[in-house]
């Protein structure tokens, strides 16, 4: 079976956010227009669902400052906790590809897989009261395209690997990322 | 708030909310205008993965993909726009442009179109937001007319053609180009001046030039936004490349050769996160990175692109200079520099020992101070030459510097020529340098002798492979010439102008100008004169004599601005204010933020044209309700820069020949979707924006020029009999001249986005291909020769390390310093341009507020946390301004920084009324906050004045000078 994964230079993710916007503007997550809404009126936390997003990491001391950007999404893993996790077999992996898809139809909601996903991958649509992730673009990557974060990446530092090599899963996992036999993501990493 | 959260139900609980849903509810839709089916289709159920359908692709049925240019920020990149049925779905980058993709990823022009589709080009996220621009629910969506006193909120919807007669009924009058302003100082110029036309963004100077400029009649025809952006750097660099001929610079703005370097300094440039364009620094300097490449950012503040850089420096605001110097006196006191570089005189001898560029540091100046020629290079007809020639110390004796190759003595001690005392600029500068020691260097720049000794070691270490790059953060300071001459000192010395790695000017463009039809030619035109409201390349006592001698000489009762060739924005509100040198009777604005984003002028710009005795007639061109827009008498709204023609231009970043075109991507051309019929460059065009009662800039101005009657539009109105009646009649003329310049069919132009020299054509072995080729000058001979117009003293022609000063030489340090201990400095986010991406959903949630910056230690001694709210105060803004406290080691201690993009009082973060109804707004377009209005107002003797402190050289606002205290809110 072949698998699609993500390969992640680490030395090149320079923090813009050009596939965070490029995933929510291929894939049409929320929000897709003005108003910009906030929970509880709090302007720290917009309503919002985001499959591809950067995380930031920052320590040191001045003038010995350090600062960290990874890429993350959904890592489309060989055993995926959330499709483990669903009791209505909403989450499939497909046979020819490995990407894992959430079927809106049967999601009823429950969000365990929002709690069993160690990455943080499936995310809560208020609006629609169910799940969704990122789905690797599968519309795009099935015509031959590559995913929209992937195409757009300014720095190089995110590629679509559509033959990943499952024995590289997690190589070089940056500080934090979850404990790749766990789930054994299809995301492996370039040291800084 | 609670009325915010209940629309919001409405909005994120609506599944079938899309993009073109706005047109539905916003309700004000011109009558006829046709709606259809506005819901996306269901996804197919074997595929259901998300709430909404994803987009269409680039290869499905039915989707078109129309090749045009980013605006979203003005590094101008080319993108790739996926429509279908006329709505816009996606943007991509154009993979032919050369901002895009490098040169091994990029396509060769002769690709097809369908081809080259199928792998998008790169782009940031501001570019791919520019779909939620266009489908901005709170657009202005036709024109409006003030109804109750300016800036109260209240508008009626007019017609256009309302709007123009009643704009032309109030401007005829004043067009008069034979009565003087003034009778007394006729160098003002005619009645015609006293109407202004100011563009804060712009890319069509030569199209508005030509209505405001050779229409109109007005000396003040376009008065844009430089100035409060990189003005400095561009005035620097073109006094280095001073063409005396021709009285102007030869090039204003040089880029390293980012991938074939070894080391790059950058001072204030965030190749990461800004500059030009940053989808190209950004990929470049992590390939170049990815070669083993160091680079070094000089920055106050922690920035992305210090984060992957090899050193961060965080140098004192505003003390750059001081740095580079260092480096400088390093270099020279230990023979790191190419002496023979330095010694060629001319071309000849430039050529002949392998180097593009020639410098002026063997030529002599003369110094004595009581000559006639005093601080002037010494000319050659002193020694029986020519008088254009100048003259080197060489073989024991003065040579005049002709055609013939001539290599200088860089130091043969002071000599005397022809009864003058002179030295060379070599000797000059070094004199200059060594007048600090290393430890004075490292005091004045807050950073130790050892940093700068390593620094200058591995700059010099890494030969013409070396270069320096600043911009904004090293410029927009009140001596933000002379850091930039300073820093480019370093370039000089080790002689990296052309080289392959090193100092490059860029590709540039084919000439789409001229070739068929001159653009810039109107028949029955005039062409303007006087003095600019701003006094910009005008010379106070040379060219305002009757002004100098009604107001006792110096000082001037405002600045002038005698080198700042890209004009200065900050001066012009607070000059009409002040009706100085005179008053203006009528404003036209476009694309325009003057309050919003220019330091301390909110409350001078409210206050001025609140007054409609002042100000008697305002007319803003914008597409939204923003800062200066709520002020206006009437608001015209034009379309975003995804439904218009341009020819935007490139970056020197870009090392082959580029012209990009921008054309509209959405809306209909005769009456049919974009895309949905193959483009024919000999049909009519007519086109209809998204929002059919808008017009594009083009249009707004032949309207109104029409209206006025003006030469250079309607029929005839090109040299060669044609009419100008539509905008798409002007870019037509433009891409049949580009068509003829580069052999190239319109057809393939407009399909590809504009023409695109291929890649491999960077180099011309160790050099680039494209070169400068010409003078590096070290000694600034126009500036040395020139009096500040404050101070009746002669600008310095040499680098030099002068502290932040006010318009009376006063340090604002020694007024400010002991009450207000911080300086202020801002910066700008990665995914935000200035003052127009607020309005974007998809970038206000990456992070919905900004913060007040301040270093851990400062925190504690102040009793400051994480999130408390602070107060920001200046000498001149008592009141100051709240915002909430991050605390944070990656900004020096004794600065704030405060990113821009947030805290609009308008923009549509509050409601206004059209016809007695409210329209919508968005609360989130007003969070966090914008601490221009804060910034310190310059003075004079004491004597606070009405604008923002400026640099007097290159006419720079300064945003990195103010000093405040901060208090607990």
């Amino acid at each position: 079976m072949a698998q699609r994964g993500w390969l992640i230079d680490l030395g090149r993710c320079i923090g813009c956010h050009s596939c965070t916007v490029a995933c929510k503007a291929e894939q049409n997550t929320a929000p897709a227009n003005s108003p910009l809404l906030f929970k509880g009126g709090n302007p720290q936390r917009p309503l919002h669902l985001s499959y591809r997003w950067v995380i930031v990491q920052e320590g040191g001391t001045y003038p010995n400052v350090w600062r960290t950007f990874v890429t993350s999404a959904c890592n489309h893993c060989q055993t995926p906790a959330c499709m483990n996790s669903c009791p209505v077999n909403a989450i499939s992996k497909r046979a020819s590809d490995g990407i894992v898809l959430i079927d809106q139809e049967k999601c009823i909601g429950c969000k365990y897989c929002v709690w069993a996903c160690p990455y943080g991958a499936p995310q809560w649509n208020e609006s629609s009261q169910k799940v969704e992730k990122c789905t690797m673009c599968v519309e795009r990557v099935d015509k031959g395209l590559q995913p929209a974060c992937a195409t757009t990446c300014v720095g190089k530092a995110l590629t679509y690997v559509p033959d990943f090599t499952v024995a590289q899963s997690g190589e070089n996992a940056p500080e934090g990322f979850s404990d790749p036999p766990l789930t054994r993501p299809s995301t492996r990493f370039v040291k800084k | 708030m609670a009325e915010s959260r209940k629309t919001g139900l409405c909005n994120i609980l609506n599944p079938d909310m899309n993009r073109r849903r706005f047109l539905l509810i916003s309700g004000t839709l011109a009558a006829g205008a046709t709606v259809r089916n506005l819901v996306k289709p269901a996804s197919a159920s074997a595929l259901v993965t998300g709430q909404n359908p994803p987009d269409a692709t680039e290869v499905d049925a039915g989707v078109q993909v129309i090749m045009s240019v980013c605006q979203n920020c003005h590094s101008r990149c080319g993108i790739m726009a996926r429509v279908k049925d006329g709505v816009l779905l996606k943007i991509d980058g154009n993979p032919y442009h050369p901002n895009n993709f490098d040169p091994d990823e990029r396509p060769p022009y002769n690709t097809p179109v369908d081809e080259a589709k199928k792998k998008p080009g790169r782009l940031c996220a501001k570019g791919q937001a520019g779909v939620q621009v266009v489908y901005d629910p709170y657009r202005i969506k036709q024109p409006l007319k003030r109804v109750g006193p300016r800036g109260s909120g209240q508008w009626k919807a007019i017609t256009w053609e309302q709007a123009f007669q009643e704009i032309a009924a109030k401007l005829k009058p004043l067009r008069d180009l034979n009565t003087l302003i003034d009778s007394a100082t006729p160098e003002l110029g005619p009645v015609a001046n006293q109407v202004l036309y100011s563009a804060g963004r712009t890319i069509e100077g030569g199209f508005t030039d030509r209505v405001w400029g050779n229409g109109f009649g007005t000396i003040n025809k376009r008065e844009d936004h430089t100035s409060i952006c990189e003005t400095s750097h561009h005035v620097a660099n073109e006094l280095m490349t001073w063409d005396e001929k021709a009285n102007r610079g030869r090039k204003n703005h040089f880029k390293p050769d980012i991938v074939e370097a070894k080391y790059i300094m950058l001072f204030g440039s965030s190749f990461l996160e800004a500059n030009f364009p940053m989808v190209a620094t950004a990929r470049k300097l992590m390939d170049f990175r990815a070669k083993g490449g160091k680079y070094v950012v000089v920055d106050p503040r922690f920035s992305n692109t210090a984060a992957l850089a090899h050193r961060w420096v965080p140098v004192k605001p505003g003390a750059d200079a001081a740095l580079a110097l260092g480096m400088a006196r390093w270099m020279l006191e230990n023979g790191k520099y190419d002496a023979k570089y330095l010694a060629n005189a001319n071309q000849a001898a430039a050529k002949a020992s392998g180097e593009p560029t020639w410098t002026d540091a063997t030529r002599l100046v003369v110094v004595d101070p009581s000559h006639a020629d005093a601080r002037r290079y010494l000319r050659a007809d002193a020694i029986g030459g020519k008088k254009e020639n100048y003259v080197a110390w060489s073989g024991g004796g003065p040579k005049e510097i002709a055609d013939a190759a001539l290599v200088g003595d860089m130091e043969p001690g002071e000599v005397v020529v022809a009864g003058r005392r002179c030295k060379t600029v070599f000797q000059l500068l070094k004199e200059r340098v060594f007048s600090r020691s290393l430890a004075q260097y490292a005091a004045d720049c807050g950073l130790s002798v050892d940093l700068i000794v390593t620094l200058a070691s591995e700059f010099a270490t890494a030969g013409k492979q070396a270069v320096t790059n600043a911009y904004r953060g090293a410029v927009q300071h009140t001596n933000g010439v002379y850091n930039q001459l300073s820093i480019n000192i370093l370039n000089t010395l080790t002689g990296n102008y052309d080289w392959r790695g090193g100092n490059g000017g860029g590709g540039g463009g084919y000439p789409e100008g001229s070739g068929v039809t001159p653009l810039g030619t109107v028949p029955g035109g005039v062409s303007a004169k006087g003095i600019k409201l701003n006094r910009t390349v005008k010379q106070y006592e040379k060219d305002g004599p009757n002004l100098f001698k009604r107001d006792g000489g110096y000082p001037a009762k405002r600045p002038w601005f005698p080198y700042a060739t890209h004009g200065n924005y900050q001066e012009v509100i607070p000059s009409a204010a002040d009706g100085y040198p005179y008053p203006i009777k009528a404003l036209i604005t476009y694309w325009n933020g003057w309050p919003y984003s220019t330091p301390a002028l909110r409350k001078t710009f409210e206050d001025y044209v609140k007054d409609e005795k002042k100000l008697p007639l305002f007319v803003a061109i914008s597409l939204n309700m923003g800062e200066v827009a709520a002020f206006a008498d009437y608001v015209l709204p034009d379309t975003t820069y995804l439904e218009k023609w341009a020819f935007p231009g490139m970056t020197p970043t870009i090392l082959t020949k580029a012209t990009p075109l921008q054309q509209p991507v959405v809306g209909k051309l005769d009456g049919k979707d974009i895309g949905t019929a193959p483009f024919n460059p000999d049909a009519p065009n007519v086109y209809t924006p998204v929002l059919p009662n808008t017009k594009t800039v083009g249009d707004i101005h032949i309207g109104l020029a029409k209206a006025l009657g003006l030469p250079g539009v309607g029929d005839k109105a090109f040299q060669d009999g044609s009419p100008l009646n539509t905008y798409w009649d002007f870019y037509k003329k433009g891409l049949q001249n580009l068509s003829k310049n580069t052999g190239k069919p319109i057809g393939e132009i407009v399909a590809k986005g504009g023409v695109f020299e291929d890649p491999g054509n960077e180099y011309d072995g160790k050099y680039l291909k494209y070169k400068y080729g010409n003078v590096i000058k070290i000694y600034i001979e126009q500036l040395a020769t020139t009096k500040d117009s404050m101070t009746g003293q002669y600008f310095d022609g040499l680098p030099q390390y002068d502290p932040p000063k006010f318009a009376d030489n006063t340090a604002i340090a020694t007024v400010d310093e002991k009450e207000f201990p911080f300086q202020l400095i801002t910066y700008k986010m990665v995914w935000h341009a200035q003052a127009r991406t607020a309005t974007i959903p998809w970038l206000m949630i990456i992070q919905p507020e900004n913060f007040v910056e301040i270093n851990t230690s400062d925190a504690r001694r102040l009793g400051i946390r994480d999130g408390d709210k602070v107060r920001l105060v200046s000498a001149t803004s008592p009141g100051g301004v709240v915002g909430k406290a991050k605390v944070t080691e990656g900004v020096r201690p004794g600065v704030i920084a405060v990113s821009h993009h947030f805290g609009h009082w308008e923009l549509a973060s509050k409601p206004h009324v059209v016809d007695g109804v409210a329209q919508g707004a968005d609360p989130s377009r007003g969070t966090g906050i914008q601490v221009n209005p804060i910034m310190r107002l310059d003075q004079f003797k004491g004597k606070v004045l009405n604008t923002s402190i400026q640099d007097k050289v290159g006419g720079s606002v300064s945003f990195y000078d103010s000093r405040v205290k901060l208090v607990k809110a």
